[in-house]
């Protein structure tokens, strides 16, 4: 029953996750190591390697485009930024999200 | 002291020891397989490559070389190649079906896949060998003998799989291939088994194997949960068997039909075309098809349809035992395309055939009388003419040590069909006179038209004095094209009267009556007379012994000369002069009609 466990739990993880790096990136531009970062605090991500399919995924999906920096110490770095659809879908997962949480508050209190 | 290896990662340049290089390698090759046949897999790795030169980069300050150390803590902060895929996307699995990582473990189902580093070819039989745990070696030999002996019809079966069976690309799909979960220390193993090795030791080994055993210890747990994930599949396995086994059935049905179709094809023209050669000439099928269908290009057309009509189940009956015994999936383009060529091939066959058929649909019959002179003696000689405006040889064979002549064929030349199909019988004339009466027989659309025909065949037919001569070779233009043509003679002969049937004419008698049921061949060279009940040889008759020279003492310019015993008869000059034939004796083999013969009396009917 572990295994079904830390499953269900990925799985709410991955749903968020999306919603999480599009908020992040709606106040400034991030570069994968800064994101890493602030998700790990919020333990939201326990492993980086995670992350970066996620980004190319947002990327193809249109929602985020990158500009490259150059990096003192280390490779160029991709800054990523929201895009004007990816702000209108964060948008709408900030409106889902209220709902969601007011649901989930809902019935979750209901029960006893 | 340690030896180190110069790598490029994401543009910067690191040395790294070799053991911590060799972890690297195995790492990534681990997150590869996660990716591949994903979309952006390459700029997913870049990134990632990007991220590890940077950790390293924060790492060495002060330092020069990557160690082991560096890279155990990339993975901790990466996370294991499995994490990659299972949470990052939302259950895309990877190409070829196994997701490792997250819900137990993919266990060691095989799969039926080309294996692109141990082929020949496509790969078929290398894969086929890790999907049977048997030596492809071993496969390809018989594939090589099976290929001669079935006269490459094999061939196609090789490339209809080359298309079916995907390749195995990447290090995932080969351990699919060979029914190994995908898990890391597999990948790795198969990098290792492929890709630049580094020559070392048991000793790193079995350093190595410790290292592993540390690492990946909580693995091992997955291997368990694989084995039980295996046990209560058995279940279901039940039902895959007789899949399997249907499939098998399939397989060798379709490739029984699929070699009798090719041994048909070949056989076929083979029998038919040498049939159709009586000399050094020859007639091609299309020759011989267009005089049975309306056109060369019906037939063509006919017997290109009828092959693919054939041909289409029997591609569709492998690809759907395939599909069951390997669960191999047919391309889309493929099942269409069969279907499409399958429908197209039946209206013009059906058509073609159609339009012959109709040609074949009335039978006419022309009687016709031939003259003949009443002969001397109430004796008549029958030969056979050679086969009349036929140059060259006539097929020969053998038979019981005796030179046979095969006359059922059909030969081409100048727009004339030779035919060896007349036949003659003998009767009882309903007058005191010997008549030859000729039927010619043809079909056409109408009774008008096969008249037509009948009368256009021509046959060669003469009376020299006593001997009558008649060629057992029919012939009409390849415009009246074959359409049953047949001559049947009739001899009438009076009762009383005689009939001795010369060597030549054993190519013109067909099923002679007489009273004592004695083969047509060995009716040669004898005398038979006509009496009340039918004919009877000459010499059994009691009262006519010397109707007919039966004491050997007489013997024709063509007889052929064989020892016939320690008295040898002194020749006399005769007319007319029997033919004293000994070796007519030993001809006993029935003479079968030809192929053709039998289909050209078979539409008669």
């Amino acid at each position: 029953m572990n295994l079904n466990v830390e499953n269900t739990k990925a799985q709410m993880r991955k749903g968020v996750l999306e919603y999480c790096i599009l908020s992040l990136l709606s106040g400034e531009d991030l570069y994968p190591g800064d994101i890493i970062g602030k998700l790990k605090e919020a333990k939201l991500i326990v492993v980086e390697g995670t992350l970066y399919p996620l980004l190319t995924r947002l990327k193809d999906a249109g929602f985020l485009t990158y500009r490259w920096e150059e990096s003192r110490s280390g490779p160029p770095r991709k800054y990523y930024q929201l895009t004007p659809v990816g702000q209108k879908f964060l948008k709408e997962l900030d409106d889902t999200w209220d709902e969601l949480a007011a649901a989930v508050k809902k019935t979750t209190r209901n029960n006893p | 002291m340690k030896k180190t290896v110069t790598a490029n990662i994401a543009g910067t340049v690191f040395h790294i020891e070799e053991d911590a290089y060799d972890q690297m390698q195995r790492y990534l090759a681990g997150i590869r397989a996660n990716f591949s046949g994903s979309a952006g897999a390459e700029e997913i790795m870049g990134d990632i490559e990007s991220r590890i030169a940077e950790l390293f980069t924060e790492r060495l300050t002060g330092r020069n070389v990557v160690t082991i150390d560096d890279v155990r803590h990339v993975e901790s902060v990466m996370g294991r190649p499995e994490d990659f895929a299972g949470e990052g996307s939302t259950g895309v699995p990877p190409v070829g079906g196994a997701i490792p990582g997250t819900s137990g473990n993919a266990t060691g189902r095989k799969r039926f896949m080309r294996d692109p580093d141990d082929k020949w070819l496509g790969g078929v039989l290398g894969g086929l060998g890790s999907f049977i745990g048997v030596d492809p070696l071993w496969l390809r030999i018989g594939m090589i003998v099976l290929v001669m002996a079935s006269v490459g019809s094999l061939i196609p079966i090789y490339i209809l799989l080359w298309i079916l069976v995907p390749k195995a690309e990447t290090a995932a799909d080969r351990l699919m291939m060979r029914g190994e979960p995908v898990t890391v220390e597999n990948i790795k193993r198969v990098v290792e088994e492929g890709a630049e090795k580094f020559k070392q030791g048991g000793e790193r080994w079995a350093k190595e194997a410790q290292d592993l055993g540390k690492e990946w210890g909580p693995r091992a747990q997955s291997w368990g949960q694989g084995a039980s994930h295996y046990a209560g599949r058995a279940a279901s396995n039940a039902g895959s068997v007789v899949r399997k086994l249907i499939g098998i059935v399939l397989l060798v049905v379709a490739f029984g039909l699929f070699l009798s179709l090719i041994t048909g094809l070949i056989g076929g023209s083979v029998s038919l075309w040498s049939l159709a050669t009586w000399n050094s000439d020859s007639m091609s099928m299309l020759d011989l098809g267009g005089m049975i269908f309306n056109s060369r290009s019906h037939a063509l057309w006919l017997a290109i349809g009828v092959f693919v009509l054939m041909a289409v189940p029997v591609i569709a009956l492998f690809l759907a035992g395939f599909r069951l015994l390997l669960d191999t999936r047919a391309p889309k383009w493929l099942g269409w395309t069969l279907a499409g060529l399958w429908f197209s091939a039946l209206v013009p066959t059906v058509l073609a055939g159609a339009n012959a058929a109709t040609d074949f649909r009335r039978q006419n019959t022309l009687r016709s009388e031939f003259p003949l002179n009443q002969p001397m003696g109430n004796l008549l000689y029958l030969d056979g003419l050679p086969a009349n405006g036929i140059k060259g040889d006539w097929s020969v064979g053998f038979d019981n040590g005796e030179v046979d002549v095969d006359l059922d064929g059909i030969y081409v030349e100048n727009g004339t069909v030779y035919g060896g199909w007349a036949d003659l019988d003998v009767a009882t004339s309903p007058d005191s006179l010997y008549h030859l009466i000729v039927v010619r027989d043809a079909r056409a659309h109408n009774s008008k038209e096969a008249l037509a025909r009948a009368e256009r065949i021509a046959y060669d037919c003469r009376q020299e004095g006593d001997v009558l001569l008649i060629s057992p070779v029919i012939r009409f233009s390849t415009e009246d094209k074959l359409r049953a043509q047949d001559v049947h003679f009739t001899l009438q002969v009076p009762v009383g009267g005689s009939v001795f049937f010369r060597p030549g004419s054993k190519h013109i008698i067909y099923d002679v009556d007489n009273v004592t049921n004695t083969l047509d061949s060995d009716m040669i060279g004898r005398s038979w007379t006509m009496t009340l009940e039918g004919l009877r040889d000459t010499r059994t008759l009691p009262n006519k012994p010397d109707a007919v020279p039966m004491d050997s003492t007489k013997s024709g310019p063509v007889a052929v000369d064989v020892w016939r015993g320690p008295k040898r008869a002194p020749r006399k000059p005769a007319s007319p002069q029997p033919l004293q034939v000994v070796t007519t004796a030993a001809a006993s083999g029935v003479r079968l009609p030809s192929l053709l013969n039998l289909l050209n009396r078979a539409v008669a009917l």
